[in-house]
């Protein structure tokens, strides 16, 4: 007779079902739930439909399989998922036939299936270089198994996605017989693509720890020189062929998504107005001006910097033309020669996703006066434009950091600082700028404060 | 405009000019690390296809391609096709497809027919394709662009100088701008100053600007650009870059028609 395990996480709406379907099976004794402290009524469940339930002292499923075969009262056993139904008639039976007719130690469960990614691009060609003996294996994932206890008890479970991979090569080390049988088509819902990445990294990591635990000698330089050389070239073509489809567009701060220049409302709240436009007049060196403008705000207060922030005005349809944009799949960012209290500020507001800006310290809350500079705004012999300090170095670099094609970014901006930017962005937005030569740059004008005419380039 | 040079078209007919432009192409590639495509258009009802069939031009490309590959040294690579049907109309929508960026085209001694019949001419190509159309008229000994003439009329000539800081700061080139003496009145003379400044803007490239004596641009351009050993001059595919005589008007002359020093035609945008 067999027992049946079935590790459970908040699975309320399909559990009952699974254990119908497996107490049906007349070579089935006993249902086991383990249940992985699930916040729905699971446990509950699983119990008024006759299983025995476990509660799993600690979270992930291979602790929760260990807890199943140790309450596991036949040598037998299958491992059921709890989120699949129906199961396709005659599951169980195929699984335990191999088992009964004495022709494996341990089954897989395969089955036709909608998706599959981490399976066909992490976990095959792995196997195939570190354990070509398993590379037939058409789901070496599935987490529908079944086997002898004494087997399981000889072999440790990761605690993570690279739970059923582990097992399968701990199997196949031990020498069990182990067999691969077809049980039909299971509609599983496939992982959204955040979760893909996780589960990719926990699988290779079971694969290339067993690799290494158990055949560190057999582990030939060869096989440690293709991975690398594999991963190498993969990594940089994916990043050079993914780069042309995402999509950024780049606001300038000051005079663009604000209505006013922050700085000058600054000095006319602290009353600071001719020394500014005294540094302004004088002051021809971009980063000695930015610096010593930073001196005005000596001793000024966080709380007043964001008061006055607050005050400020923003272009019509800032944050509707940011939201749709990023429902295009479009970055939204702000580079600006403003502050990153400022520039985040101004980044929550309309919901975009990150900011570059110069970084005014602070102690105690009191601005010391000083201002640092990113090295992103600095030029490098990879420089495009070939400025020293221009805001088209960290569109570079933004550009660089979220992998994204220069020739997919848009750049809005209204001032001669923004000329080199509007130049080299894919496609260059003057916004209500009195800048002619900015206007000639631009592939776009918007004449009027308002950005949804950005839409249409969207 | 791209910013960089991803692919370089270079059309191939099989005469001994296209040397040169593969010549010219190999070495932008191994500065911008760009694929170079040897495209050869077949007329559909052309006796060469008659005789024999696409696999002929193939196999020439092919031995082209061996040749030249051992010149690359960068992450370039060459990519060859074979074509059939109008050349313009082939050309264009390989363009558009394959995301061309330049495309460098070798002209003859004695281009007359070039100039006057070819549907792929210079200026039709530039301003159907909306890239920049490099033409080479000889071999040359050369292999960098280190001095830029771009002459200055009318428009402040944007995609022209965004190319020359593209070039100029991979080749470390100065740009000379030049205009006519007899343009230098206030305006002229301020379109002079706005290229200075827009090159300054969007590049650290060394800019010089120059008023030339003569009546015709394209001429004293060319004269001017002799003088100080040019390495390429860039133009707009207008009237005003024709070649003085009527002769050459009748017939289309544009300066990259009788230059020697590689000219790239270059059409204003639409706004």
């Amino acid at each position: 007779m067999f027992s049946v395990v079935i590790p459970a996480l908040n699975e309320e709406k399909t559990i009952e079902q699974v254990i119908n379907f497996c107490l049906a099976d007349p070579i089935v004794s006993e249902v086991i739930v383990v249940d992985d402290k699930s916040e729905d009524r699971t446990a509950a469940i699983a119990q008024k439909a006759g299983a025995k339930v476990v509660i799993s002292q600690t979270r992930g499923k291979g602790i929760s399989m260990k807890d199943g075969i140790e309450a596991a009262t036949n040598d037998l056993i299958i491992f059921l998922d709890a989120d699949i139904d129906p199961y396709p008639g005659g599951s169980i039976q195929n699984l335990a036939a191999p088992l009964l007719a004495d022709e494996a130690d341990f089954v897989k469960g395969a089955f036709a299936r909608n998706a599959g990614r981490v399976t066909e691009l992490v976990a095959k060609p792995l196997l195939a270089i570190l354990f070509p003996g398993l590379s037939h294996f058409s789901q070496p994932l599935s987490g529908m198994v079944a086997g002898k206890k004494s087997f399981f008890n000889k072999i440790e479970f990761f605690n993570d996605y690279g739970v059923d991979i582990g097992i399968l090569i701990d199997m196949y080390l031990m020498k069990a017989r182990v067999k691969e049988i077809h049980i039909g088509y299971i509609e599983n819902k496939s992982k959204p693509w955040e979760a893909l990445g996780k589960m990719s990294g926990e699988v290779s990591r079971a694969i290339l720890s067993k690799a290494q635990r158990h055949h560190s000698d057999e582990l030939t330089k060869e096989s440690v020189n293709s991975l690398e050389a594999i991963q190498r070239e993969m990594n940089i073509v994916l990043r050079e062929k993914l780069s042309s489809y995402q999509k950024m567009i780049i606001f300038d701060m000051d005079d663009t998504i604000l209505i006013d220049r922050f700085i000058d409302k600054c000095a006319d709240a602290f009353g600071f107005k001719l020394k500014l436009e005294e540094l302004r007049f004088n002051e021809k060196d971009p980063i000695i001006l930015t610096k010593r403008i930073g001196l005005l705000l000596k001793n000024k207060t966080m709380d007043d910097l964001l008061h006055i922030i607050g005050s400020m005005k923003m272009a019509e349809h800032i944050n509707e033309v940011v939201k749709q944009y990023k429902q295009k799949g479009y970055l939204v960012g702000i580079i600006s020669h403003s502050y990153t209290l400022i520039a985040n500020y101004v980044k929550q507001k309309i919901g975009a996703d990150f900011t570059l800006a110069h970084q005014l310290e602070f102690f105690e809350g009191k601005s010391t006066g000083e201002v640092n500079l990113p090295s992103y705004f600095f030029g490098s012999p990879e420089s495009v434009c070939g400025h020293s300090f221009c805001k088209t170095n960290a569109l570079q670099y933004a550009c660089e950091r979220y992998n994204v094609n220069m020739k997919n970014c848009i750049a809005v901006g209204d001032s001669r600082d923004d000329r080199c930017i509007l130049t080299y962005a894919g496609r260059g937005v003057a916004f209500c700028t009195t800048d002619e030569m900015l206007e000639k740059i631009a592939d776009n004008c918007i004449k009027e404060r308002n950005f949804e005419p950005l839409l249409a380039l969207a | 405009m791209a910013n960089k040079l991803y692919n370089i078209l270079v059309p191939v007919d099989f005469t001994y000019k296209n040397k040169w432009a593969i010549t010219k192409a190999v070495e932008l590639s191994n500065s911008f690390n760009c694929n170079i495509h040897l495209v050869y258009v077949a007329k559909k009802r052309s006796l060469f296809l008659r005789d024999g069939n696409l696999e002929i031009a193939l196999k020439k490309l092919e031995h082209i391609k061996a040749a030249y590959k051992t010149q690359l040294c960068g992450e370039g690579t060459i990519e060859i096709s074979v074509l059939q049907g109008s050349r313009l109309t082939q050309l264009l929508q390989y363009i558009r497809q394959y995301e061309m960026d330049l495309v460098v085209t070798g002209l003859s001694k004695f281009n007359f027919l070039h100039r006057i019949i070819s549907s792929a001419s210079i200026s039709r190509l530039a301003k159907k394709a909306d890239i920049p159309v490099l033409a080479i008229k000889s071999g040359g000994l050369v292999c960098h662009y280190k001095k830029i003439v771009l002459p200055v009329y009318g428009e402040v000539p944007m995609r022209q100088i965004r190319l020359a800081a593209l070039l100029g700061r991979a080749f470390k080139s100065t740009v000379y701008f030049v205009s006519l003496r007899k343009h230098a009145d206030s305006k002229h003379q301020n379109i002079l100053d706005t290229a200075l400044e827009m090159v300054q803007s969007i590049s650290t490239i060394p800019v010089q600007s120059f008023l030339l004596e003569g009546q015709n641009l394209a001429k004293s351009t060319l004269e001017f650009s002799r003088k100080i050993n040019a390495d390429l001059i860039m133009i707009n595919p207008l009237k005003d870059f024709r070649l003085p005589g009527l002769w050459s008007r009748l017939t289309n002359k544009l300066l990259s028609y009788g230059s020697r020093i590689p000219v790239v035609t270059i059409a204003s945008p639409e706004r």
